[in-house]
């Protein structure tokens, strides 16, 4: 049988088809789809599964390991960044190894488009020495994740899968083998010197590790050599390429004329760590040269030995930044055969940069911003990831490091001022609800102990929106549409000590402006701190939130509009557009994209803006 | 066994990616094998937008300059972004109220004013596809696309509207 997938939901199935019954996840692009697919397709079968979006990355890996401690086939999901969260629980987690199957999904985003770094999670995998599959197709996604979890169980070692963007949000049609069901009981068996191991054990778990892994480069079943050998004499250059470079690779090979085409023979490694010993030698000894096609680290080109025959990202033969396109590849084989030099530019260098992603119409976190800056004008907008990194369109943020960051950042100007005896500018941590539960929350712990000051703006959505709407901790809701207990942020907030907190509906700018003002004077009073509002308005993804009023009517007086731009510029509403053909370049409401929200109407200068 | 390289640009929350699977469900009910891909995350919030749809024995969904067979494009913006990846005989179709430099008059379609006159605005990438569906170069036939619309309906009312959309397309003259 055959059904049409997202690359992403093709790795929930391979994980399905596996007995995989216990999976953590947190949204993050390219990933986010797994685990609703994992649920959709494991009920859909009645297949007994728990999956559960983890308030981070760290504890969603922590979770899995556990099951996998007990037996079970488990599986771990997040985007590359969200790796670095889960760190710590990785590079632990090899030494002590599970006694069910383990697997590690991280989706890196070369580009980058939708993250902060364009990191390699196979760089990762090798740090933390786990082994790493490179699935080039959805298809092979979804055998490759039934893969890792088969090796994870043969290995009693985590496995990951890496995905990148490119396959992540491909879509193909997928042969499908049975879902299964797993294993049904657990067991935990008491191993303290293995599950606790101090520092003495640690050493002798990491020689066993350093065992396996030996092993494994040795395994037949990864000699990527073995194939493309049918050639004789050996092409006299070898092409060795991973997961969707190898793809591209494969059909630019295909396309171009036979007596080009033949030059080359090329090479697809399943298991880019630890990379096959023996093949990379055999490979080194068949051709003149090789050249390492892989995204988005030379991975497997460290780890080829002889660097004098080997062409890649090392010596420049391929950027060592960017996603990977054909025009790169193209460039790439015709520099490494002797048929053209590398071009000094590469990629549509001259088409025009495309437009920006901005905020959507009516988007509760643009009232925000704008109350913000009306507020605390010359302040400092320590900000975080998620929609509202957006901010930066609106002129409204001034950092973004890492998700939870903008409450460390916002303490850290607060302390580099103070510390000096410099006047503190007004400074505002500025976060999301889902990242807030994410990583804000012991960074909220230290800033107060600390003694920082500053205004902790809470954008609270109700949503994790930037990745698709999953639900948070705040309302309870689970991923699998059951209900949990519910988590207010007001007591999260009392909680960590936080004493002056108001909510306010960003639509009411007046109020929320006035309430910022406020809490930004309490946080330089004498017996003041951090002061929190909590802009609280649900996000117009969610289609029962479109529904709420306002359902306004706001229209543009031709005649008082003078064409300044300054809503445009001031508000970025893309429902706010310069009228075509216009020669005083007057503004017009797109009445197709407008929610009716009326919020630009305070915004014109010229009180052009009307509610009708 | 259609052999067709097709790139779709617009703006995100113009229904690209909607359109792309469209395609590829017509790919599917014609029996081709296909690969597409589409784009997530930051840039659906309103940016430039393209997906991609490899129709034949393809691995990878990923177009490169000067050859894709046929570009769509949902907002005129887009056009001079991603005219480099038309090959030489390739078509293009822009979805514009004006005329666009180096594209023939029939070759253009005023998709949003006749969704919006008609109204259905939120279904300009299916008048779109209606009308596109008319050109030589659309690797399926109405027909065919019909019947896609059919399969992807998760709803009735959303069939019908869809199918109106799509019928609209297909009796219009280009702009």
């Amino acid at each position: 049988m055959q059904q049409v997938m997202l690359g992403n939901e093709a790795m929930a199935r391979g994980l399905l088809e596996k007995g995989c019954t216990f999976t953590y996840a947190y949204p993050g692009t390219p990933s986010s789809e797994i685990l609703p697919a994992f649920i959709q397709q494991g009920s859909e079968h009645g297949v007994a599964i728990h999956a559960h979006w983890s308030v981070n990355e760290k504890i969603a890996l922590e979770s899995a390991f556990t099951a996998a401690m007990t037996g079970m086939r488990s599986a771990a999901i997040m985007k590359q960044v969200g790796l670095n969260v889960a760190a710590d629980a990785l590079l632990s987690s090899t030494y002590l190894g599970v006694t069910g199957g383990l697997i590690v999904i991280s989706a890196d985003d070369p580009g980058p488009n939708s993250s902060q770094t364009e990191q390699d999670s196979r760089m990762f995998a090798m740090l933390a020495k786990v082994p790493v599959f490179d699935p080039a197709t959805p298809q092979e996604a979804s055998v490759f994740a039934g893969r890792a979890l088969d090796l994870s169980v043969e290995l009693g070692l985590p496995v990951m899968l890496r995905p990148t963007a490119t396959l992540c949000h491909a879509r193909q049609n997928i042969s499908l083998k049975a879902i299964v069901q797993g294993q049904s009981r657990p067991e935990f068996i008491r191993q303290p010197q293995r599950w606790a191991a101090t520092p003495k054990h640690r050493f002798k778990l990491h020689q066993q590790l350093n065992r396996k892994l030996l092993e494994l480069a040795a395994d037949p079943r990864f000699d990527f050599a073995a194939a493309g050998t049918r050639q004789t004499p050996p092409a006299p250059y070898g092409v060795i390429a991973s997961g969707c470079a190898w793809a591209l690779t494969a059909d630019l090979l295909k396309a171009l004329p036979e007596d080009e085409s033949q030059q080359f023979a090329l090479y697809k490694v399943d298991l880019p760590y630890p990379l096959h010993k023996k093949a990379a030698q055999t490979l080194l000894e068949r051709h003149e040269k090789l050249l390492v096609i892989e995204e988005s680290m030379p991975v497997i080109e460290y780890q080829m030995g002889d660097q004098q025959k080997i062409c890649g990202r090392l010596d420049g033969t391929i950027p060592d930044a960017g996603a990977l396109n054909p025009e790169i590849i193209i460039a790439a084989l015709k520099h490494f055969s002797g048929a053209k030099k590398l071009p000094s530019e590469i990629d549509g260098a001259t088409a025009p940069p495309g437009k920006r992603p901005s905020l959507c119409p009516g988007c509760p976190h643009r009232s925000s911003f704008y109350a913000l800056k009306k507020a605390l004008p010359k302040g400092i907008y320590a900000g975080d990831i998620g929609c509202y990194t957006l901010g930066i369109n609106l002129n409204a943020l001034d950092s973004c490091l890492c998700m939870g960051a903008s409450i460390s950042q916002a303490g850290s100007f607060y302390q580099t001022f103070a510390r000096r005896g410099e006047s503190v500018p007004p400074i505002a941590a500025v976060i999301g609800d889902s990242t807030f539960y994410h990583s804000g929350i012991p960074a909220l712990v230290n800033a107060r102990w600390e003694g920082s000051r500053f205004v902790l703006f809470l954008l609270d959505n109700s949503t994790t929106a930037m990745t698709g709407n999953q639900p948070t901790p705040a309302a309870g809701l689970r991923a699998d549409g059951s209900q949990g207990p519910a988590l207010e942020l007001e007591m999260l907030l009392k909680g960590c000590g936080i004493e002056k907190i108001e909510v306010v509906d960003p639509y009411r700018q007046s109020e929320l402006t006035g309430k910022l003002k406020e809490a930004w004077q309490y946080a330089q009073a004498p017996d003041g701190g951090i002061a929190a509002v909590i802009a609280r308005r649900g996000c117009l993804m969610i289609p029962a939130e479109r529904k709420l009023p306002p359902t306004l009517q706001v229209v543009i007086a031709d005649d008082e509009c003078t064409g300044c731009g300054y809503c445009i510029k001031a508000f970025e509403c893309p429902a706010l557009m310069v009228k075509a053909e216009d020669i005083e370049n007057r503004i017009t409401i797109d009445q197709v994209i407008c929610v009716g929200c009326g919020q630009c109407v305070t915004v014109c200068p010229h009180e052009a803006i009307k509610i009708i | 066994m259609t052999d067709c390289k097709l790139l779709i640009a617009g703006l995100g929350g113009q229904g690209v990616v909607f359109l792309s699977r469209l395609i590829s469900q017509a790919a599917l009910l014609a029996g081709d094998d296909f690969i597409t891909y589409e784009s997530h995350g930051m840039a659906m919030r309103g940016g430039s937008v393209t997906s991609q749809v490899k129709i034949g024995n393809y691995n990878s969904p990923l177009i490169g300059h000067d050859s894709a067979d046929i570009l769509l494009v949902l907002a005129e913006g887009e056009y001079e972004r991603n005219r480099h990846f038309i090959r030489s005989g390739g078509t293009c179709l822009v979805n514009s109220n004006q005329l666009v430099a180096g594209l023939p008059q029939k070759n253009l379609l005023s998709a949003t004013a006749i969704a919006v006159n008609n109204g259905l605005p939120k279904a300009v990438n299916l008048v779109f596809s209606g009308w596109a569906a008319q050109h030589q170069a659309f690797p399926y036939s109405f027909e065919l696309m019909q019947e896609a619309v059919r399969a992807m309906a998760v709803s009735p009312a959303i069939e019908t509207a869809n199918l109106k959309a799509l019928e609209i397309g297909r009796h219009h003259k280009s702009s």
